[in-house]
Protein backbone atom coordinates (compact mmCIF):
# COMPACT_ATOMS: atom_id res chain seq x y z
CA UNK A 1 0.00 0.00 0.00
CA UNK A 2 1.64 3.27 -0.97
CA UNK A 3 1.37 6.27 1.28
CA UNK A 4 -0.13 8.56 -1.37
CA UNK A 5 -3.03 6.20 -1.78
CA UNK A 6 -3.52 6.16 1.98
CA UNK A 7 -3.49 9.94 2.10
CA UNK A 8 -6.15 10.06 -0.61
CA UNK A 9 -8.34 7.71 1.37
CA UNK A 10 -7.95 9.76 4.54
CA UNK A 11 -8.82 12.91 2.60
CA UNK A 12 -11.89 11.27 1.12
CA UNK A 13 -12.95 10.13 4.60
CA UNK A 14 -12.76 13.67 5.94
CA UNK A 15 -14.32 15.35 2.91
CA UNK A 16 -17.25 12.99 2.78
CA UNK A 17 -17.56 13.01 6.58
CA UNK A 18 -17.48 9.24 6.64
CA UNK A 19 -16.76 7.07 9.65
CA UNK A 20 -14.94 4.31 7.93
CA UNK A 21 -13.65 3.18 4.53
CA UNK A 22 -12.63 -0.34 3.72
CA UNK A 23 -10.95 -1.26 0.47
CA UNK A 24 -10.13 -4.79 -0.49
CA UNK A 25 -7.70 -5.67 -3.24
CA UNK A 26 -6.10 -8.81 -4.51
CA UNK A 27 -3.55 -9.26 -1.79
CA UNK A 28 -4.43 -6.77 0.88
CA UNK A 29 -7.20 -5.08 2.71
CA UNK A 30 -7.12 -1.58 4.14
CA UNK A 31 -9.50 -0.07 6.60
CA UNK A 32 -9.39 3.59 7.60
CA UNK A 33 -11.54 4.54 10.51
CA UNK A 34 -12.36 7.82 12.20
CA UNK A 35 -13.43 7.92 15.82
CA UNK A 36 -16.11 10.41 16.74
CA UNK A 37 -15.41 12.45 19.85
CA UNK A 38 -12.35 12.65 22.05
CA UNK A 39 -10.99 9.77 24.03
CA UNK A 40 -9.54 11.69 26.94
CA UNK A 41 -11.61 12.02 30.06
CA UNK A 42 -12.91 15.51 30.68
CA UNK A 43 -14.84 17.48 33.25
CA UNK A 44 -18.61 17.41 33.25
CA UNK A 45 -19.00 21.10 32.49
CA UNK A 46 -16.31 21.29 29.86
CA UNK A 47 -17.38 22.89 26.58
CA UNK A 48 -17.94 20.61 23.65
CA UNK A 49 -14.59 20.12 21.91
CA UNK A 50 -14.53 20.04 18.14
CA UNK A 51 -14.71 16.71 16.41
CA UNK A 52 -11.29 15.22 16.81
CA UNK A 53 -10.66 13.09 13.77
CA UNK A 54 -8.49 10.24 14.74
CA UNK A 55 -7.30 8.24 11.84
CA UNK A 56 -6.37 4.66 12.33
CA UNK A 57 -5.08 2.73 9.39
CA UNK A 58 -4.99 -1.00 9.50
CA UNK A 59 -3.45 -3.07 6.81
CA UNK A 60 -3.81 -6.77 6.92
CA UNK A 61 -2.14 -9.36 4.80
CA UNK A 62 -4.59 -11.98 3.79
CA UNK A 63 -2.07 -14.68 3.07
CA UNK A 64 0.14 -16.56 5.51
CA UNK A 65 -2.56 -17.13 8.10
CA UNK A 66 -1.98 -20.48 9.66
CA UNK A 67 -4.28 -21.80 12.35
CA UNK A 68 -2.40 -22.20 15.60
CA UNK A 69 -4.97 -24.40 17.24
CA UNK A 70 -7.76 -26.60 15.89
CA UNK A 71 -10.13 -24.69 18.17
CA UNK A 72 -11.74 -21.34 17.47
CA UNK A 73 -11.89 -18.71 20.17
CA UNK A 74 -15.04 -16.62 20.65
CA UNK A 75 -14.06 -13.22 22.03
CA UNK A 76 -16.02 -10.50 23.78
CA UNK A 77 -16.91 -7.61 21.45
CA UNK A 78 -17.11 -5.15 24.34
CA UNK A 79 -16.39 -4.41 27.98
CA UNK A 80 -19.16 -5.60 30.27
CA UNK A 81 -20.48 -8.33 32.50
CA UNK A 82 -20.96 -11.84 31.17
CA UNK A 83 -24.09 -13.83 31.86
CA UNK A 84 -24.31 -17.48 30.94
CA UNK A 85 -28.12 -17.64 31.11
CA UNK A 86 -31.04 -15.43 30.00
CA UNK A 87 -32.10 -14.79 33.62
CA UNK A 88 -30.85 -15.49 37.15
CA UNK A 89 -32.99 -18.62 37.53
CA UNK A 90 -32.74 -19.85 33.96
CA UNK A 91 -30.43 -22.66 32.86
CA UNK A 92 -27.17 -21.78 31.13
CA UNK A 93 -27.26 -21.33 27.36
CA UNK A 94 -24.42 -23.83 26.89
CA UNK A 95 -22.14 -26.09 28.91
CA UNK A 96 -18.80 -27.61 28.04
CA UNK A 97 -19.46 -30.39 25.57
CA UNK A 98 -22.63 -28.78 24.14
CA UNK A 99 -22.90 -29.01 20.36
CA UNK A 100 -24.00 -25.64 19.03
CA UNK A 101 -25.27 -24.53 15.65
CA UNK A 102 -24.19 -21.41 13.83
CA UNK A 103 -26.08 -18.45 15.28
CA UNK A 104 -26.94 -20.18 18.56
CA UNK A 105 -26.68 -17.91 21.61
CA UNK A 106 -23.74 -18.78 23.88
CA UNK A 107 -23.97 -16.01 26.49
CA UNK A 108 -24.89 -12.37 27.06
CA UNK A 109 -22.49 -9.51 27.67
CA UNK A 110 -24.14 -6.51 29.33
CA UNK A 111 -22.93 -2.95 29.61
CA UNK A 112 -25.09 0.05 30.53
CA UNK A 113 -28.13 -2.21 30.23
CA UNK A 114 -27.37 -3.02 26.61
CA UNK A 115 -27.63 -6.76 26.19
CA UNK A 116 -25.40 -8.30 23.58
CA UNK A 117 -26.15 -11.91 22.78
CA UNK A 118 -22.95 -13.60 21.72
CA UNK A 119 -23.62 -16.19 19.03
CA UNK A 120 -21.68 -19.15 17.73
CA UNK A 121 -20.00 -18.21 14.47
CA UNK A 122 -20.08 -21.79 13.25
CA UNK A 123 -21.41 -25.20 14.14
CA UNK A 124 -19.17 -26.71 16.77
CA UNK A 125 -18.59 -28.27 20.14
CA UNK A 126 -17.91 -26.15 23.21
CA UNK A 127 -14.51 -27.30 24.42
CA UNK A 128 -14.08 -24.89 27.27
CA UNK A 129 -15.87 -21.97 28.89
CA UNK A 130 -13.26 -19.43 29.89
CA UNK A 131 -15.37 -16.96 31.91
CA UNK A 132 -17.62 -17.53 34.91
CA UNK A 133 -21.20 -16.26 35.13
CA UNK A 134 -21.34 -12.66 36.35
CA UNK A 135 -17.67 -12.02 35.71
CA UNK A 136 -16.50 -8.73 34.16
CA UNK A 137 -15.01 -9.13 30.69
CA UNK A 138 -12.72 -6.91 28.68
CA UNK A 139 -12.85 -6.07 24.99
CA UNK A 140 -11.40 -8.97 23.02
CA UNK A 141 -11.27 -11.28 26.02
CA UNK A 142 -11.58 -14.97 25.05
CA UNK A 143 -14.91 -16.39 26.24
CA UNK A 144 -15.27 -19.82 24.65
CA UNK A 145 -13.11 -22.37 22.88
CA UNK A 146 -15.04 -24.14 20.13
CA UNK A 147 -14.12 -27.12 18.01
CA UNK A 148 -15.60 -26.46 14.55
CA UNK A 149 -17.78 -29.30 13.23
CA UNK A 150 -19.19 -29.87 9.77
CA UNK B 1 -41.80 9.09 4.36
CA UNK B 2 -42.88 5.60 3.49
CA UNK B 3 -46.43 4.38 3.60
CA UNK B 4 -47.33 3.12 7.05
CA UNK B 5 -47.89 -0.54 7.34
CA UNK B 6 -50.41 -1.64 9.86
CA UNK B 7 -50.15 -5.16 10.98
CA UNK B 8 -52.57 -6.73 13.36
CA UNK B 9 -56.08 -5.75 14.19
CA UNK B 10 -56.77 -2.79 16.43
CA UNK B 11 -60.48 -3.47 16.95
CA UNK B 12 -61.76 -3.25 20.46
CA UNK B 13 -62.05 -6.81 21.62
CA UNK B 14 -63.93 -5.88 24.75
CA UNK B 15 -61.15 -6.71 27.16
CA UNK B 16 -60.70 -3.07 28.07
CA UNK B 17 -63.53 -0.56 27.86
CA UNK B 18 -61.22 2.42 27.50
CA UNK B 19 -59.49 1.11 24.42
CA UNK B 20 -61.63 3.00 21.94
CA UNK B 21 -60.92 6.23 23.81
CA UNK B 22 -57.25 6.29 22.92
CA UNK B 23 -56.72 4.05 19.95
CA UNK B 24 -53.35 4.09 18.26
CA UNK B 25 -53.81 4.80 14.55
CA UNK B 26 -50.69 4.66 12.35
CA UNK B 27 -51.60 7.46 9.93
CA UNK B 28 -52.47 9.78 12.82
CA UNK B 29 -49.09 9.13 14.39
CA UNK B 30 -47.28 9.62 11.07
CA UNK B 31 -49.14 12.80 10.15
CA UNK B 32 -47.86 14.68 13.16
CA UNK B 33 -44.44 13.08 13.24
CA UNK B 34 -41.52 15.48 13.11
CA UNK B 35 -38.79 12.95 12.32
CA UNK B 36 -37.09 11.91 9.11
CA UNK B 37 -36.25 8.29 9.73
CA UNK B 38 -37.30 7.15 13.19
CA UNK B 39 -40.91 6.06 12.81
CA UNK B 40 -41.05 6.54 9.04
CA UNK B 41 -41.63 2.82 8.79
CA UNK B 42 -44.14 2.11 11.53
CA UNK B 43 -45.52 -1.32 12.36
CA UNK B 44 -48.40 -1.28 14.78
CA UNK B 45 -49.78 -4.43 16.36
CA UNK B 46 -52.71 -5.12 18.61
CA UNK B 47 -50.71 -7.51 20.76
CA UNK B 48 -47.20 -8.88 20.54
CA UNK B 49 -45.20 -11.25 22.70
CA UNK B 50 -42.72 -8.39 22.97
CA UNK B 51 -41.93 -5.50 20.64
CA UNK B 52 -38.20 -6.25 20.98
CA UNK B 53 -38.71 -9.80 19.76
CA UNK B 54 -40.60 -8.65 16.66
CA UNK B 55 -38.04 -5.89 16.06
CA UNK B 56 -35.25 -8.50 16.12
CA UNK B 57 -37.07 -10.56 13.50
CA UNK B 58 -37.57 -7.49 11.32
CA UNK B 59 -33.95 -6.39 11.72
CA UNK B 60 -32.72 -9.84 10.69
CA UNK B 61 -34.93 -9.62 7.59
CA UNK B 62 -33.34 -6.30 6.69
CA UNK B 63 -35.51 -3.61 8.30
CA UNK B 64 -34.07 -0.17 7.64
CA UNK B 65 -32.70 2.38 10.09
CA UNK B 66 -35.41 3.90 12.25
CA UNK B 67 -38.03 1.21 11.67
CA UNK B 68 -40.32 1.09 14.69
CA UNK B 69 -42.51 -1.59 16.18
CA UNK B 70 -45.40 -0.48 18.34
CA UNK B 71 -47.86 -2.64 20.26
CA UNK B 72 -51.00 -1.86 22.21
CA UNK B 73 -50.14 -4.69 24.59
CA UNK B 74 -47.45 -7.32 25.14
CA UNK B 75 -48.07 -10.83 26.42
CA UNK B 76 -44.48 -11.21 27.61
CA UNK B 77 -43.05 -7.70 27.88
CA UNK B 78 -39.47 -7.99 28.98
CA UNK B 79 -37.15 -6.15 31.32
CA UNK B 80 -33.54 -6.67 32.23
CA UNK B 81 -32.29 -10.21 32.94
CA UNK B 82 -35.51 -12.10 32.31
CA UNK B 83 -37.77 -9.78 34.29
CA UNK B 84 -41.20 -9.00 32.96
CA UNK B 85 -42.63 -5.60 32.03
CA UNK B 86 -46.31 -5.21 32.92
CA UNK B 87 -47.93 -4.54 29.53
CA UNK B 88 -51.75 -4.31 29.63
CA UNK B 89 -53.68 -2.94 26.60
CA UNK B 90 -55.10 0.53 26.05
CA UNK B 91 -53.07 2.61 28.46
CA UNK B 92 -49.36 2.47 27.87
CA UNK B 93 -46.69 2.67 25.20
CA UNK B 94 -44.56 -0.31 24.16
CA UNK B 95 -42.26 0.36 21.27
CA UNK B 96 -38.95 -0.78 19.81
CA UNK B 97 -36.71 1.18 17.47
CA UNK B 98 -34.29 -0.54 15.08
CA UNK B 99 -30.99 1.28 14.57
CA UNK B 100 -27.89 0.53 12.52
CA UNK B 101 -25.45 2.84 14.30
CA UNK B 102 -22.08 3.41 12.59
CA UNK B 103 -20.21 2.82 15.84
CA UNK B 104 -18.15 -0.09 17.15
CA UNK B 105 -19.86 -2.68 19.37
CA UNK B 106 -17.70 -1.38 22.19
CA UNK B 107 -19.36 2.03 22.01
CA UNK B 108 -22.89 0.81 21.35
CA UNK B 109 -23.85 0.73 25.08
CA UNK B 110 -23.73 4.53 24.96
CA UNK B 111 -26.91 4.35 22.88
CA UNK B 112 -28.85 3.31 25.97
CA UNK B 113 -27.90 6.63 27.55
CA UNK B 114 -28.80 8.51 24.37
CA UNK B 115 -32.24 6.87 24.49
CA UNK B 116 -32.56 7.73 28.20
CA UNK B 117 -31.99 11.43 27.50
CA UNK B 118 -34.58 11.40 24.70
CA UNK B 119 -37.11 9.54 26.84
CA UNK B 120 -36.60 11.77 29.89
CA UNK B 121 -37.08 14.90 27.76
CA UNK B 122 -40.25 13.46 26.25
CA UNK B 123 -41.75 12.67 29.63
CA UNK B 124 -40.64 16.03 31.06
CA UNK B 125 -42.41 17.85 28.24
CA UNK B 126 -45.75 16.17 28.99
CA UNK B 127 -45.31 16.58 32.73
CA UNK B 128 -44.74 20.30 32.26
CA UNK B 129 -47.72 20.59 29.97
CA UNK B 130 -49.98 18.82 32.43
CA UNK B 131 -48.67 19.90 35.75
CA UNK B 132 -49.42 23.59 36.04
CA UNK B 133 -51.38 22.57 39.10
CA UNK B 134 -48.40 20.68 40.45
CA UNK B 135 -45.23 22.44 39.37
CA UNK B 136 -41.93 20.86 40.19
CA UNK B 137 -42.72 17.45 38.77
CA UNK B 138 -39.87 16.32 36.60
CA UNK B 139 -38.56 13.24 34.87
CA UNK B 140 -35.15 12.07 36.05
CA UNK B 141 -32.86 9.28 34.90
CA UNK B 142 -31.73 6.54 37.23
CA UNK B 143 -28.55 5.07 35.82
CA UNK B 144 -28.36 3.84 33.22
CA UNK B 145 -31.78 4.47 31.72
CA UNK B 146 -34.81 4.14 33.98
CA UNK B 147 -37.04 7.20 34.01
CA UNK B 148 -38.38 8.24 37.41
CA UNK B 149 -41.04 10.72 38.45
CA UNK B 150 -40.83 11.54 42.14
CA UNK B 151 -38.52 8.56 42.69
CA UNK B 152 -40.92 6.07 41.06
CA UNK B 153 -40.32 4.36 37.76
CA UNK B 154 -42.47 5.60 34.91
CA UNK B 155 -40.55 4.24 31.93
CA UNK B 156 -37.79 1.81 31.14
CA UNK B 157 -35.50 0.88 28.28
CA UNK B 158 -34.13 -2.51 27.26
CA UNK B 159 -31.54 -2.35 24.50
CA UNK B 160 -30.32 -5.41 22.66
CA UNK B 161 -27.53 -5.62 20.12
CA UNK B 162 -26.42 -8.09 17.50
CA UNK B 163 -22.78 -7.76 16.55
CA UNK B 164 -20.64 -9.87 14.29
CA UNK B 165 -16.94 -9.81 13.54
CA UNK B 166 -16.37 -6.52 15.31
CA UNK B 167 -19.31 -4.75 13.70
CA UNK B 168 -22.74 -3.82 14.96
CA UNK B 169 -25.36 -5.55 12.83
CA UNK B 170 -28.22 -3.74 14.49
CA UNK B 171 -29.46 -2.42 17.82
CA UNK B 172 -33.02 -2.70 19.11
CA UNK B 173 -34.02 -0.05 21.65
CA UNK B 174 -37.13 -1.24 23.48
CA UNK B 175 -39.07 1.36 25.44
CA UNK B 176 -41.99 0.97 27.83
CA UNK B 177 -43.83 4.01 29.18
CA UNK B 178 -46.61 3.88 31.77
CA UNK B 179 -48.98 6.53 30.45
CA UNK B 180 -52.62 6.29 31.52
CA UNK B 181 -52.33 3.21 33.70
CA UNK B 182 -53.61 3.95 37.18
CA UNK B 183 -51.01 2.74 39.66
CA UNK B 184 -53.76 1.06 41.70
CA UNK B 185 -54.16 -1.42 38.82
CA UNK B 186 -50.49 -2.32 38.80
CA UNK B 187 -49.40 -5.67 40.19
CA UNK B 188 -48.58 -5.53 43.89
CA UNK B 189 -44.86 -6.12 43.39
CA UNK B 190 -44.45 -2.96 41.32
CA UNK B 191 -47.20 -0.62 42.58
CA UNK B 192 -45.00 0.75 45.36
CA UNK B 193 -42.08 1.51 43.07
CA UNK B 194 -43.80 2.36 39.78
CA UNK B 195 -45.92 5.23 38.57
CA UNK B 196 -47.45 6.53 35.35
CA UNK B 197 -47.83 9.94 33.75
CA UNK B 198 -51.51 10.00 34.71
CA UNK B 199 -50.90 8.83 38.29
CA UNK B 200 -48.29 11.57 38.69
CA UNK B 201 -50.39 14.37 37.21
CA UNK B 202 -54.01 13.30 37.71
CA UNK B 203 -54.92 13.58 34.05
CA UNK B 204 -54.95 11.38 30.96
CA UNK B 205 -52.75 11.71 27.89
CA UNK B 206 -53.10 10.95 24.18
CA UNK B 207 -50.57 8.20 23.60
CA UNK B 208 -50.10 9.14 19.95
CA UNK B 209 -48.70 12.56 20.85
CA UNK B 210 -46.22 11.05 23.28
CA UNK B 211 -45.13 8.52 20.66
CA UNK B 212 -44.57 11.32 18.11
CA UNK B 213 -42.54 13.30 20.59
CA UNK B 214 -40.51 10.24 21.59
CA UNK B 215 -39.55 9.34 18.00
CA UNK B 216 -38.64 12.93 17.24
CA UNK B 217 -36.52 13.30 20.40
CA UNK B 218 -34.87 9.93 19.78
CA UNK B 219 -33.90 10.99 16.28
CA UNK B 220 -32.56 14.36 17.43
CA UNK B 221 -30.44 12.92 20.22
CA UNK B 222 -29.23 10.02 18.08
CA UNK B 223 -28.12 12.47 15.37
CA UNK B 224 -26.39 14.66 17.95
CA UNK B 225 -24.60 11.62 19.33
CA UNK B 226 -23.36 10.62 15.88
CA UNK B 227 -22.43 14.19 14.91
CA UNK B 228 -20.98 15.54 18.14
CA UNK B 229 -19.96 12.50 20.10
CA UNK B 230 -20.75 11.15 23.52
CA UNK B 231 -19.56 14.09 25.70
CA UNK B 232 -22.54 16.08 24.42
CA UNK B 233 -24.89 13.34 25.61
CA UNK B 234 -23.01 12.89 28.84
CA UNK B 235 -23.52 16.49 29.86
CA UNK B 236 -27.27 16.35 29.28
CA UNK B 237 -27.55 12.95 30.96
CA UNK B 238 -25.79 14.26 34.06
CA UNK B 239 -28.20 17.23 34.17
CA UNK B 240 -31.17 14.86 34.11
CA UNK B 241 -29.70 12.36 36.58
CA UNK B 242 -31.67 11.22 39.61
CA UNK B 243 -28.58 9.71 41.21
CA UNK B 244 -25.76 12.26 40.95
CA UNK B 245 -24.90 13.55 44.42
CA UNK B 246 -26.86 10.78 46.12
CA UNK B 247 -25.73 7.68 47.95
CA UNK B 248 -26.43 4.61 45.90
CA UNK B 249 -26.05 0.89 46.14
CA UNK B 250 -24.71 -0.83 43.05
CA UNK B 251 -25.59 -4.47 42.59
CA UNK B 252 -23.85 -6.60 40.01
CA UNK B 253 -22.46 -10.12 40.14
CA UNK B 254 -19.23 -8.63 38.84
CA UNK B 255 -18.71 -6.71 42.11
CA UNK B 256 -16.46 -8.75 44.37
CA UNK B 257 -17.87 -7.59 47.68
CA UNK B 258 -20.84 -10.02 47.76
CA UNK B 259 -22.11 -8.37 44.60
CA UNK B 260 -22.83 -5.05 46.33
CA UNK B 261 -21.03 -1.78 46.79
CA UNK B 262 -22.21 1.54 48.20
CA UNK B 263 -21.02 5.04 47.56
CA UNK B 264 -21.74 8.55 46.40
CA UNK B 265 -22.80 8.70 42.75
CA UNK B 266 -20.73 11.29 40.91
CA UNK B 267 -22.12 10.98 37.38
CA UNK B 268 -21.33 9.17 34.17
CA UNK B 269 -17.91 9.26 32.56
CA UNK B 270 -16.90 9.30 28.91
CA UNK B 271 -17.71 5.65 28.49
CA UNK B 272 -21.16 6.02 30.04
CA UNK B 273 -20.22 4.12 33.18
CA UNK B 274 -21.40 5.56 36.50
CA UNK B 275 -18.61 6.78 38.75
CA UNK B 276 -19.16 6.27 42.44
CA UNK B 277 -16.97 7.40 45.36
CA UNK B 278 -16.75 4.66 47.96
CA UNK B 279 -16.39 5.32 51.69
CA UNK B 280 -12.65 4.70 51.46
CA UNK B 281 -12.46 7.57 48.97
CA UNK B 282 -11.71 5.40 45.99
CA UNK B 283 -13.63 5.93 42.75
CA UNK B 284 -15.36 2.92 41.33
CA UNK B 285 -16.77 2.59 37.83
CA UNK B 286 -20.09 0.79 37.38
CA UNK B 287 -20.81 -0.44 33.88
CA UNK B 288 -23.29 -3.25 34.46
CA UNK B 289 -25.92 -4.25 36.97
CA UNK B 290 -28.36 -2.05 38.86
CA UNK B 291 -28.34 1.02 41.06
CA UNK B 292 -30.66 1.78 43.95
CA UNK B 293 -30.81 5.02 45.88
CA UNK B 294 -30.07 4.67 49.60
CA UNK B 295 -30.45 7.18 52.41
CA UNK B 296 -27.28 9.16 53.14
CA UNK B 297 -24.79 7.10 55.07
Amino acid sequence: MDIKKLEKIVKLLKEQDLQEIEIEEKDSRIRVKREVGPRLPQVVSAPQPPLAPEVVAVEEKKADKKPESPYKIIKSPMVGTLYRSPGPDAPAYVEEGTIVNKGQVLCIVEAMKLMNEIEAEMKGKIISILVENGQPVEYGEPLFEIEPLK
Amino acid sequence: MSVPSCCGDMKNNGTHEDRLKDRLIPHEILEGLDANFIGSSLHLFDELVSTNLTAHEMAVSGAQEGTVVLADSQSEGRGRRGRSWFSPPGDNIYTSVILHPPVSPEKAPQLTLVAAVALAETISFFLNEASQAEPGLKAEIKWPNDILIGGKKCAGILTEMKAHAGEVQYVVVGIGINVNLDSQYMPEEISAIATSLSSATGRDFKRGRIIQSLYSNMENWYKRYLDKGFPFIRERWNNLSAVNGHYVKAASPSIKNDGYEEGLALGINDKGALEMRKKDGRIMEISAGEITLVSAG
